[in-house]
């Protein structure tokens, strides 16, 4: 990048005015690595239209509104734990709660073995150093990204989770991160690491909830560590409101025979832009991506994959599908990338979208870059409208246009919900996208009245 | 019941019905007959509310209603049923969904409470029954990976679910083995009673043996150009078309 924009200047500034903050309230770690990444950020910028990975949304714009940033110790004025209890669930799962790109959890997480660690970024930093170290920040500067790399430079908190060799966690966790400030529009950095040795397996809920409707940015880095032989099921429920601006990065690396499947929910929010790499460092690695948002009014959902076939013998299979109504925008960019040396690859992509206004939009670029010769892959996008012939159908045997509307969406995004492994997660998401469809606020019972308790606050 | 005058319907502004006239009564049953693209489908697919089909002109009640004011879900909520030709696969709509979101839009229509779940699937069982519809049909989607005769026996099946005024059944023997136009054909007589009518449109003389028409009607080029009694059928089997529209 040859010239700092003002909005750039301004979390340049930032930065430079916190640092000394961030580097007391932090361990050494994690500091050490704030300058060469904010030199990252400098020379990368933050990313326009003209990148082309962020062709259609341009993440500069999307950074410069008058956010109030946040980082370092902050106080949490609510007792949030006490009036949150994720109806999104009456799920079975271990819950860690994050707010204000804090983790607020006191008490430990995961009961059953003492070995497997989920716990606060910050303090895994400092009590398990030396693990801590081996991974952090590891992968994130591979990906050569603006918003990465100032996700680094103000690195504070986040989620830390370590599942040790062969050790596989007895439930689901339950990552929340709440947004629960009730005046200033603000802006969080959250760093989360994840690391499951080899044969470990867990699996992972992340929920972006929300229990105010200002404008809000968070920006969200995760580096993902999978062991040989190793499962992990990572979910997403990305259920804010629409002033929300929800940027992800998801960057993992799995190691041989390991399985890693990915599934994101998106619901609410203004503007959800996720990343999701997977790079295979190994043979008969599998990697499953699956994602289904549901958007209207004047929201965007733009996701980006990057599945790195590096050795022989991977498969990965993705299916994103988008039902997009009035003006709303959605956009699907997947890249998978085969080496030359990934021989007996098989990668499957699909992107299927329905569009439901003249006003929606859905860009996607599907995209197969393949250097080996004995490999099955296949990529396919469709858009279109609903199945005229099906809505005739139906309404023919007296189900109303609506309804019959509603159970060719519901079917559509269902072929996508299927594939969460969690019974009540899945219910629970089939009952929220049934509900989103009829026309229902998407929020879950709790949460809407969470807002209504806040509002009086 | 049903009363069609000087029928006209056009797609994409071409003209496929061109001046229809038919006279439906209680209790009648009635084929219609002709060579393929006379628009027998068409004349269905109008009826039954479909609105890519443009109609120009004619008048049809039904029941005492004007028939084409209504929408495509009212007819059918009124009694009026459709047996597709080519049956829709919907992916992912299981057939107890779709048939249950069909029972209860009839059932609201008439004021009537949503069905419970108890009754609902003793009328499934019941009903499946009389087209001897394999019950693994039922689990799955609409007539998702059904074969051709099991598309049109989910068709009576729906029909029997149903239990409409007006049914018509548009090439529901095309695709059928022996035995099943034999069950098929059984399952219409046994829903036929003094209330209700139906529709046939078929090429065969072998389903009119088992559904025996009161009347027989041939469309040609969007018109019916010969109505008679169920002699008409067998005549036709052995001549054809061809000394019909010679007539002309
Ligand atoms: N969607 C459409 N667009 C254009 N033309 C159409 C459409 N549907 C039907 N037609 C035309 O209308 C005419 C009548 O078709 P229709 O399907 O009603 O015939 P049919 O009598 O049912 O024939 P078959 O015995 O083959 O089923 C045909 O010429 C057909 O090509
Ligand atoms: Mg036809």
């Amino acid at each position: 990048m040859s010239t700092t924009t003002e909005i750039e200047k301004k979390y340049i500034d930032f930065y430079i005015d916190h640092k000394a903050i961030l580097d007391q309230q932090s361990s050494d770690i994690v500091n050490k690595h704030r300058t060469q990444a904010i030199e990252n950020f400098k020379f990368l910028g933050l990313p326009t239209s003209n990148d082309e990975r962020y062709k259609y949304t341009n993440l500069s714009k999307v950074f410069d509104q008058n956010f109030d940033m946040r980082v370092g110790e902050q106080i949490v004025d609510l007792n949030v734990e006490s009036i949150f209890k994720c109806d999104v669930i009456r799920l079975d799962a271990y819950l860690a709660l994050l707010a204000k790109g804090q983790y607020v959890t006191k008490e430990r997480v995961v009961s059953h073995d003492e070995s497997i660690i989920v716990c606060s970024l910050k303090e895994a930093a400092k009590k398990y150093s030396q693990l801590f170290e081996k991974y952090y920040n590891q992968l994130a500067p591979q990906r050569e990204d603006g918003v990465i790399e100032l996700n680094t430079a103000l690195a504070f908190d986040g989620v830390f989770i370590y599942v040790p060799k062969g050790k596989v966690v007895d439930k689901p966790i339950q990552i929340v991160n709440l947004q629960v400030d009730g005046k200033e529009n603000n802006a969080i950095q959250l760093r989360h690491l994840i690391v499951l040795e080899d044969r470990a397996e867990a699996k992972l809920i992340f929920c972006d909830d929300s229990l105010t409707s200002n404008e809000h940015l968070s920006s969200a880095v995760a580096e993902v560590f999978v062991g040989e032989n190793a499962h992990l099921e990572m979910s997403k429920m990305q259920n804010e409101h629409n002033e929300s601006r929800n940027i992800s990065n998801t960057i993992v690396r799995q190691s041989a025979h390991s399985v890693v499947t990915s599934n994101t929910v998106s619901l609410l929010g203004g503007v959800i832009r996720n990343n999701l790499h997977i790079e295979m460092d190994g043979e008969y690695c599998e990697a499953n991506a699956y994602g289904i948002a549901l958007i209207d009014k004047a929201q965007k959902v733009d996701t980006f994959t990057y599945i790195h076939h590096a050795h022989p013998n991977c498969n990965s299979n993705q299916l994103y599908k988008n039902i997009i109504d009035d003006e709303a925008v959605g956009v699907f960019s997947g890249t998978v990338l085969v080496d030359k040396n990934a021989q007996k690859t098989n990668a499957f992509q699909a992107n299927n979208n329905i569009i439901l206004t003249d006003k929606a939009k859905m860009n996607t670029k599907p995209q197969l870059v393949i250097y080996a010769d004995d490999v099955k892959c296949s990529h396919g996008a469709t858009v279109g409208q609903l199945d005229e012939n099906a809505m005739f159908y139906m309404r023919a045997r007296g189900i109303e246009e609506k309804d019959a509307k509603m159970l060719l969406m519901y079917a559509f995004a269902d072929d996508v919900i299927r594939k969460m492994s969690i019974t009540s997660l899945r219910e629970n998401t089939e009952d929220l996208v049934r509900r989103r469809l009829s026309g229902e606020l998407s929020l879950c019972r709790n949460c809407s009245s969470r807002i209504l308790m806040n509002s009086t606050l | 019941m049903l009363s069609i005058k000087n029928l006209k319907a056009n797609i994409n502004g071409k003209e496929i019905l061109k001046g229809i006239n038919l006279e439906v009564k209680a209790g009648e049953v009635h084929a219609i007959m002709g060579p393929n693209g006379s628009g027998k489908s068409t004349l269905a697919s109008v009826l039954a509310g479909r609105e890519i089909f443009e109609v120009t002109d004619g008048h049809v009640e039904y029941m005492g209603e004007d028939l084409l004011e209504l929408s495509v879900e009212e007819r059918a909520s009124k009694g009026i049923f459709l047996g597709f030709q080519y049956p829709v696969e919907i992916p992912g709509v299981s057939m107890v969904n779709f048939m249950k979101a069909a029972v209860n839009a009839q059932r609201k229509h008439r004021g009537e409470e949503p069905i419970n779940a108890s009754e609902f699937l003793k009328l499934m069982r019941e009903k499946k029954d009389i087209v001897e519809l394999d019950s693994k049909l039922t689990g799955r989607s609409v007539n998702e990976g059904f074969s051709g005769g099991e598309k049109k026996r989910n068709e009576i099946f729906q029909m029997a679910m149903l239990e409409p005024k007006l049914s018509i059944l548009d090439e529901t023997d095309s695709g059928l083995d022996i035995d099943a136009l034999r069950i098929v054909a059984n399952g219409v007589t046994k829903l036929k009673n003094k209330d209700n009518a139906t529709v046939v449109i078929t090429h065969y003389q072998r389903l009119l043996d088992y559904i025996v028409p009161d009347f027989v009607h041939v469309l040609y080029k969007g018109k019916i150009i010969k109505s008679g009694t169920k002699e008409l059928a067998l005549e036709l089997e052995e001549k054809g078309y061809d000394w019909l529209i010679k007539d002309l």
